[in-house]
């Protein structure tokens, strides 16, 4: 079992933190929330509703959206058009209006155009429209994953690994990047490896054990909790 | 949109088309432009479901379907040919969507294999209910298509000359649909559902009824080529729409390059009239076609439509260089 007896209440407006050792089920986790996965038992409630067995993208629409760990884009598309093709699921007017390319679809059109600019600039990545996704620096590409998740104009927004992969001076553009977003009024619940990250941003924390939980509280409780440095923190020589 | 002079280009095409039965009024000739344009509405049709990321390896099964239907509405029911087309359309239409809420839950290979199986179950439903599908022999003496304008006059369309025009009107219908299809943003949400399927999911694109959309889309255009094509060759039998027949659908949109309508397109005019200008090798039409495929990927990956596209880049830039030198 990947993930097992977990209980846990995300406040809204705050940014929630999912640690744990690797193989812990954090991305199973996310998985299931944004019900990539189906869980044999047990519940997510989101806005007092059960979302269990909703298909993934009504759950996108209803303001939950998810990134990917990997690097996830229209690779051959150019970062413009993959910050296009990321508002194409929402706001969808219906099959007659789409086909007839009617008015509401080309006001539409435009109010897409003007966030797409808004969201590149927002994360540093406007000088680098024009360039095709896959060619990206792989800092960017992981931008570029959580500007196409904001094209969703998420409530809350799951984050898997945003750090993984990144240098320095990439980490703190995407930490404020984080904090901005959060200030905007967006929970973020957040998947990371990197404990700086983590406990420099986070409200609350969940840690994961062999898909157990073992600890939830604030980041300084959970930086004194024995079970946790035992199974997570202990390895950490900086942290210890 | 298009651009202002690609639309003249196309218009001037459009109607250069019409001319064509004046300009070279050839019975033989005619009978092997009216199967590419019958097979055009067929290959763009299937483009559609493939722009989703699926392959269906049934299309020619829909075409037989609006065939059967058409034939029986016109001979059972007595409808005009006016209500038997469009009810052939539907009738493919709601068989995609009958099959396809179970067909289109299948990933990658298994879509393929039970497209195959869904394909070879037509058929032989077919050739096994003598009545009223005639059973192998299928549906003969089909009447030519009876049109009423207005109340008292009606055309027949007998002359190869009358069905060039309607199967021209048909398949320039067709094309502007799903080429408007393609432009809106349903057509940019069934490419990205076919780039990256899971992150179309996750950002709000219902994957699954976009699938739902072309397949239905393109059963409904493949019962029309079938009407057509049964009115027009006066029979149906489960013979005319096999396996071959939906290979040969894909084997035009590879040939062709599967971008876009302009690919199907290509390849409908390069390979329908290849073996009716090699009468004395038809049974060798297969070998042909598997020949070309492989050659076609082997040297061309993008197809006739890639090969064009760099011909018309490097045309592009040797101008500007031109311009610069004189």
């Amino acid at each position: 079992m990947a993930v097992n007896q977990v209980t846990f209440s995300v406040r809204q407006g705050e940014i929630f933190g999912t640690i744990g050792p690797n193989g812990a089920g954090k991305t199973t986790l996310l998985n299931l929330i944004s019900n990539m996965y189906v869980p044999n038992s047990g519940k997510i409630l989101y806005r007092e509703r059960n979302i269990v067995g909703y298909p993934p993208n009504a759950i996108a629409k209803s303001g939950l959206v998810r990134t990917f760990q990997s690097t996830v884009s229209y690779g051959e598309s150019t970062v413009w058009e993959n910050m296009m093709r990321a508002q194409l699921g929402y706001h969808f007017l219906g099959l007659w209006p789409e086909f007839l390319i009617t008015r509401a679809v080309r006001e539409r059109r435009k109010v897409q155009t003007e966030k797409a600019e808004a969201l590149l600039q927002f994360l540093g990545l406007e000088s680098l429209r024009d360039s095709q996704a896959k060619a990206l620096p792989y800092g960017y590409q992981k931008l570029l994953g959580l500007a196409i998740a904001l094209a969703g104009d998420p409530q809350l927004i799951m984050l898997d690994e945003p750090a993984a992969g990144l240098n320095h001076d990439e980490r703190l553009h995407l930490m404020s990047a984080i904090q901005k977003i959060n200030q905007n009024g967006v929970t973020v619940i957040l998947v990371e490896h990197d404990m700086k990250v983590v406990m420099g941003l986070c409200h609350q924390i969940l840690v994961l054990n062999y898909g157990q939980m073992i600890a939830l509280g604030a980041p300084s409780d959970i930086q004194r909790n024995e079970e946790v440095i035992k199974a997570y923190l202990g390895e950490d020589p900086e942290l210890a | 949109m298009i651009p202002q002079g690609k639309t003249y280009a196309i218009l001037a095409l459009s109607i250069f088309l019409f001319f064509i039965p004046i300009l070279w009024p050839d019975e033989f000739y005619l009978n092997v432009i009216i199967s590419t344009y019958l097979q055009i509405i067929l290959a763009v049709s299937l483009n559609m479901i493939i722009k989703t990321g699926k392959l269906s390896i049934a299309h020619a099964a829909f075409m037989g379907i609006g065939g059967y239907t058409s034939a029986l509405a016109v001979m059972r029911l007595g409808l005009p040919y006016l209500l038997a087309l469009p009810l052939s359309g539907l009738m493919g239409a709601c068989i995609a969507i009958l099959v396809g809420r179970l067909l289109l839950k299948l990933q990658g290979v298994y879509f393929v294999l039970v497209t195959f199986a869904f394909g070879e179950v037509i058929r032989l439903f077919f050739v096994n209910l003598v009545e009223p599908f005639g059973g192998p022999t299928g549906i003969i003496n089909i009447p030519p298509p009876k049109i009423t304008v207005f109340p008292g006059t009606t055309f027949t369309i007998l002359s190869k000359v009358s069905y060039y025009y309607l199967v021209l009107l048909v398949m320039l219908i067709t094309l502007f649909l799903i080429q408007r299809i393609y432009q809106s943003s349903i057509g940019k949400a069934m490419d990205c559902t076919r780039e990256t399927e899971h992150l179309a999911e996750f950002t709000g694109i219902n994957t699954f009824q976009q699938k739902m959309f072309a397949f239905a889309a393109g059963g409904f255009f493949a019962g029309l080529a079938g009407s057509l094509f049964a009115h027009y060759y006066r029979y149906i039998s489960p013979e005319s729409f096999t396996f071959w027949e939906s290979v040969n659908l894909i084997v035009i949109n590879v040939v062709g390059g599967m971008g876009g309508i302009t690919g199907p397109i290509l390849g409908s005019i390069f390979l329908v009239p290849l073996p009716e200008f090699l009468r004395g090798f038809v049974e060798y039409q297969r070998v042909l076609y598997g020949l070309i495929l492989i050659l076609t990927l082997w040297f061309m990956p993008a197809g006739m439509l890639g090969v064009l596209n760099k011909i018309l880049d490097w045309m592009k830039a040797r101008k500007p260089r031109k311009e610069a030198s004189t």
